[in-house]
């Protein structure tokens, strides 16, 4: 992989950045999650702008939707960018209605986007494969959170429904799931620390701007070092394809990081970082929920372990 | 390859590459720590060679070494970065005095070098006279990630991996914790090191991207250090075994190539452009 972006996924990144500053960001966020909805005029610009199906068309790739996935996590896009963008096509190999939920039958029935999903996919490891479940509304209720996302609770009955995947296939989505949940916290990283280094920046105590002590520098400094190591671990699982320890060795990687982002940011911000006016608890509490999926970071480093090394589960 | 005169490009390059030459560093001093340009080993020109005198420490290899790269005063009067100079010195000269400074690293692993009226030919020297700091600071980001020690961390914990695997450890969901934490904080270590060397490869000119990547791989070598005493228990006190030996190498990490604190403040400044007081 190389680590310097080609001219034409520059390209790409400035066109889902253009877009994105015209149809996200944090303070839309924050209106949407006030009303629990969910951005369904985003995702349309994203589709027909054809940056859903990046990673099926000729001339890209998974790294490429990858690069959009950061992107629109960046912006703090209400949509499952991850989903559309990186775990139905690398699983279906299509795109599918969105929005699209993830769910595992053997984990908590609380997603991210359940109430809204058109699509729900399915680990299903008693089976050994994985389901697309078509769903109607009502198929889901909406759960009150105040992590980020419209989260919604999935009846269990409708995780052992729908068309079912070749054998195997729940390995292909555990595998994109976590690049995609990686990709998104890098994002979601990224721009939850470039708002606290903002603010920082301007914030004065003690006759000097509070991002000029070195207390705060250092732990800043290190946050970027996780958030750099996080973004371009994500990337490579994509560009790689997915395979199980590349992707579990990303979402470990990215799930603790997002730990650390958020006790940093926080701390660091002050009473201000909790308020619905600043614009850190649009990422931050995003965090959280991303890092508590599929089994967390103790589920992550366990894959990544038996993926490696071997060792049951 | 950046500074070099064509003779010494021709006199270094080809055994470099072949690896079949031992060079050691000769930076710090004992009132030169972190605070590099604090050096004070004066370079004093005297015809066609310079006449050096002073003290480095902490310096790795001194006693295998053929070489040093020897960052040296060329100005008395002159105040930090300015004045100084490097020179490429073969550590048989006359003058060149090594002493070994026991330590709980190993044996043979730190050095002080002495050096009275060392006369080092002026052709040794590399850059310009008076500002090789330039150089210093060039060769400092290379160096930075120029030690894999990544990949030493990565290899060990696959090591460390083989023997659980022996005492049928590797089925407890902690120990597989452990070591999936280790892994993916080496992967990070790895992938943030071929990027500075990727971006190099691409002409781009250093940065504090390196830096980052300093950061990282020392998380990286203080983790597995970490975690081979952890997981072995008062079995890995034994000097010389494997979880021991690498503990030993892990527990530099924060300290060689420029402490932790100096990599923190330049990713500050320059990677998120951090304001100084």
């Amino acid at each position: 992989m190389d680590f310097e972006l080609s001219d034409d996924q520059r390209a790409i990144v400035e066109a889902v950045d253009t877009l994105l500053a015209q149809h996200a960001g944090p303070k839309r966020a924050i209106e949407l999650f006030a009303s629990g909805e969910y951005d369904a005029p985003l995702e349309a610009a994203l589709g027909n702008a054809g940056f859903l199906g990046v990673a099926l068309a000729d001339e890209t790739g998974p790294l490429e939707a990858a690069l959009c996935v950061e992107a629109v996590a960046r912006a703090a896009g209400a949509v499952a960018i991850g989903a559309s963008a990186l775990v139905a096509p690398g699983v279906a190999g299509r795109t599918l209605p969105g929005p699209i939920a993830l769910a595992s039958a053997d984990r908590s029935p609380i997603v991210r986007f359940g109430a809204h999903a058109r699509t729900l996919l399915v680990v299903d490891s008693q089976a050994g494969l994985a389901r697309i479940v078509t769903l109607s509304p009502g198929d889901a209720e909406p759960v009150r959170s105040n992590f980020g996302y419209p989260m919604g609770r999935v009846a269990r009955a409708l995780e052992k429904s729908g068309e079912r995947l070749a054998p195997g296939s729940h390995e292909r989505l555990l595998a994109w799931w976590r690049v995609a949940l990686a990709t998104e916290a890098a994002g979601t990283m990224r721009a939850a620390l470039g708002v606290t280094i903002d603010y920082l920046k301007q914030r004065r105590q003690f006759g000097r701007a509070i991002a000029s002590f070195q207390a705060v520098q250092h732990r800043l400094a290190e946050c970027s070092v996780m958030v750099e190591g996080a973004r371009w671990l994500a990337f490579e699982a994509a560009w790689r394809g997915a395979p199980a320890e590349v992707a579990a060795t990303a979402a470990a990687y990215a799930a603790a990081a997002a730990a650390r982002v958020f006790l940093e940011t926080h701390q660091l911000s002050g009473a201000i970082g909790y308020t619905r006016e600043h614009d850190l608890h649009v990422f931050s509490m995003r965090l959280e929920a991303l890092r508590l999926e599929l089994g967390g970071v103790g589920g992550h480093r366990r894959a990544l372990a038996r993926a490696r090394w071997g060792g049951g589960a | 390859m950046a500074f070099g005169s064509e003779e010494q490009k021709r006199e270094h390059l080809p055994r470099i590459s072949q690896g079949d030459v031992l060079w050691c560093q000769g930076f710090s001093e004992p009132q030169a720590g972190s605070d590099l340009v604090a050096l004070r080993t004066l370079a004093t020109r005297d015809g066609d060679a310079y006449v050096v005198n002073g003290t480095k420490i902490w310096t790795s290899y001194a006693n295998y070494a053929e070489f040093c790269f020897l960052v040296v005063r060329t100005d008395p009067e002159s105040k930090r970065h300015r004045g100084i100079s490097v020179l490429l010195m073969p550590m048989s000269l006359p003058g060149v005095e090594i002493r070994e400074i026991p330590s709980v690293v190993g044996e043979r692993y730190f050095h002080e070098v002495f050096l009275s009226d060392v006369r080092v030919p002026a052709s040794c020297r590399l850059g310009p006279e008076n500002d090789g700091w330039s150089v210093v600071t060039y060769a400092l980001q290379f160096e930075r990630v120029g030690a894999a020690r990544y990949a030493r961390a990565a290899l060990t914990l696959d090591g460390l991996a083989v023997r659980l695997a022996k005492e049928g450890r590797l089925e407890d969901p902690t120990v597989q914790e452990k070591l999936g934490r280790a892994r993916a904080i080496c992967e990070a270590a790895r992938l943030l090191s071929y990027r500075v060397i990727d971006l190099r490869a691409h002409g781009q000119p250093p940065s504090a991207d390196s830096n980052v990547a300093r950061v990282a791989g020392t998380f990286a070598d203080r983790v597995v250090g970490e975690l081979g005493l952890d997981l072995f228990g008062p079995d890995a006190l034994e000097y010389g075994g494997f979880a021991e030996s690498n503990f030993r190498l892990a527990m530099t990490a924060g300290v060689a190539v420029g402490a932790t604190e100096v990599q923190l403040n330049l990713i500050a400044q320059r990677f998120l452009g951090l304001p100084q007081e």
